[in-house]
């Protein structure tokens, strides 16, 4: 699904991504883990275009992706999330759902001006979100204010705007974490979701106890480098990656 | 009458000026010090070409638009790779080199004596030579460019625009390509304030570099941040409150001499307030102070 290739990243001599390799498995959960200032969020970064490696490669369904602008990324097929919500919060819920809607013909300055079927893209777009908002369970609270939800619901809005975008792979930054337990569990059964419907879940997360239950693979980090790969009940029971990780 | 006639086409040129800087700093949230540059080039290439070529009102007009645009490919680029402050100050700069181009190339401009004998606009075989003939013409455009600034932000155009002002990083990740909103909305926010700067021509019949200065892109600022940032209506409102209140002076009876200062004055002090004590002004969503705050 998606490769990254010898990829390094060095800030003012802090090597925050060191030569790192890994394949995303298609349509499988893979968590990354690993104490902070591992690298993983630069990591992911690096693979959205966020930034640029000082060397390797990003490839995505076999094509190189490295040097594209985030937004080219984000239309090929990749959705993300960041660690600070972002979402734009003066605005409801639903409008958000809204802008993350794909390919808008209204978004385009021609058809913006002439209203050009906008109309009947509206109405769509409309319907779409109101299915996506359903899904992730946050119908009631679709014309309220995006600040005025919880913590954990700007979560799940963070979540619903990705799958606006209708992608196939979903980077998401400590999806769940500093959450409460009851819409942690959701989240994690809503991954489960995606994947049967096709799509390729990657989560970078502090809480073991969720990356244990929902992964098919755990990649972990320390000092910019992948340490270990491997099913959950392998890694996750190395003393050498417990001890690393827990410290 | 005609007096008020006089006023009532200042505000409708005003109008086109702060709402089209209303799409570019209100919605999009990039403040620039340099719509004054964009409005002097509407003007300017409507006073050159109807002198030396003899050119219609609407031809003026077009070509007029399409200077501007460019320029307005030009002044969005730097806001690429700067952010906030540090973008102000560099529309500030392209306000200047504007300016002095206005100013100093006199082959071209004359310079400071400015370019008199701007013809009259005949459109339709109508020649506009009476107030009440330039009222409706500048109400017209200023209605039209109102309109079309609504379409845009009302649609899902405009949705973007408003996400960029909120968090670029967030419309990057969601696939919008930030580089070209920008682009494009100071390309159509300086056409539009081409507009107003050909009627400006085509009214006072003379245009020269004082009515392009820093100063005019300050006044125009004020109307859309007195109005209210992100909101059209606003700086219909903005527009018309700062051109109708130093006509008040008059009425004290302030000698004109003393009431040009005491209009700046007036200005920089209703700025000041606004932003002490209603910085989203009459009727904006939001205030750009905290804005700017926030986007650090």
């Amino acid at each position: 699904m998606i490769e990254v290739r010898d990829l390094s990243k060095s800030f003012g001599g802090i090597r925050a991504v060191d030569k790192v390799s890994l394949r995303i498995e298609e349509k499988k959960i893979t968590s990354i883990i690993g104490p902070n200032g591992a690298g993983k969020t630069t990591l992911f970064n690096l693979m959205t275009g966020f930034l640029l490696p000082d060397q390797g490669q990003v490839l995505f369904r076999g094509e190189a992706i490295t040097g594209l602008f985030p937004y080219q990324i984000a239309r090929r097929g990749i959705a993300r999330t960041f660690q600070d919500l972002r979402l734009i919060r003066q605005v409801t819920v639903l409008e958000n759902v809204l802008l993350a809607g794909k390919n808008q013909k209204g978004e385009k300055l021609f058809h913006a001006l002439f209203w050009n079927g906008i109309r009947g893209e509206e109405k769509k777009l409309r319907e779409a979100a109101r299915a996506i908002l359903a899904f992730v369970g946050l119908t009631e609270h679709a014309g309220e204010l995006a600040g005025a939800l919880s913590y954990g619901e700007q979560k799940l809005l963070t979540l619903a705007c990705c799958l606006a975008m209708e992608p196939d792979l979903l980077l998401l930054d400590e999806p769940v974490s500093g959450i409460h337990p009851e819409i942690l569990e959701k989240i994690l059964a809503l991954f489960q979701e995606l994947v049967k419907q096709g799509k390729t879940v990657v989560f970078i997360e502090h809480d073991i106890e969720a990356v244990r239950k929902v992964s098919d693979t755990v990649v972990v980090m320390d000092e910019g480098k992948v340490i270990a790969t491997g099913k959950p009940e392998t890694v996750l029971q190395d003393p050498a990656i417990v001890e690393a990780y827990l410290d | 009458m005609e007096y008020l006639l006089h006023i009532l086409i200042l505000i409708n040129i005003y109008i086109i000026l702060s709402t089209s800087l209303n799409l570019i700093a209100g919605y999009t949230g990039l403040l620039s010090i340099a719509h004054a540059a964009f409005y002097g080039i509407g003007a300017y290439v409507t006073a050159l070409l109807s002198i030396h070529f003899g050119t219609s009102f609407l031809l003026n007009m077009v070509l007029g638009m399409a200077v501007a645009g460019l320029l307005g490919v030009v002044v969005a680029f730097p806001s690429l790779r700067i952010h906030d402050d540090y973008f102000v100050i560099a529309t500030f700069g392209f306000q200047m080199i504007l300016y002095s181009l206005f100013n100093n190339w006199v082959s071209l401009t004359r310079g400071p004596l400015g370019i008199p004998g701007i013809p009259q606009p005949r459109i339709l075989g109508l020649t506009i030579d009476s107030h009440g003939e330039f009222f409706l013409l500048t109400a017209l455009f200023a209605l039209g460019s109102y309109l079309l600034l609504s379409r845009l932000v009302n649609s899902p155009f405009g949705r973007v625009l408003k996400a960029i002002r909120e968090d670029e990083v967030f419309a990057q990740a969601l696939g919008k390509n930030v580089t070209l909103y920008k682009t494009l909305v100071f390309v159509v926010g300086g056409a539009l304030a081409a507009i107003a700067g050909n009627l400006y021509g085509h009214y006072i019949t003379f245009v020269d570099p004082a009515s392009f200065t820093v100063l005019e892109s300050i006044l125009i600022i004020s109307m859309v941040i007195i109005g209210g940032a992100g909101s059209l209506l606003g700086s219909v409102v903005g527009a018309a409150f700062l051109i109708l209140i130093p006509e008040l002076l008059r009425f004290i009876g302030l000698p004109s001499a003393i009431a040009a200062n005491v209009r700046q004055i007036l200005y920089g002090s209703l700025l000041v307030l606004f932003m002490m004590f209603r910085p989203q002004g009459f009727l904006g969503e939001f205030s750009l102070r905290k804005m700017g705050a926030e986007s650090k």
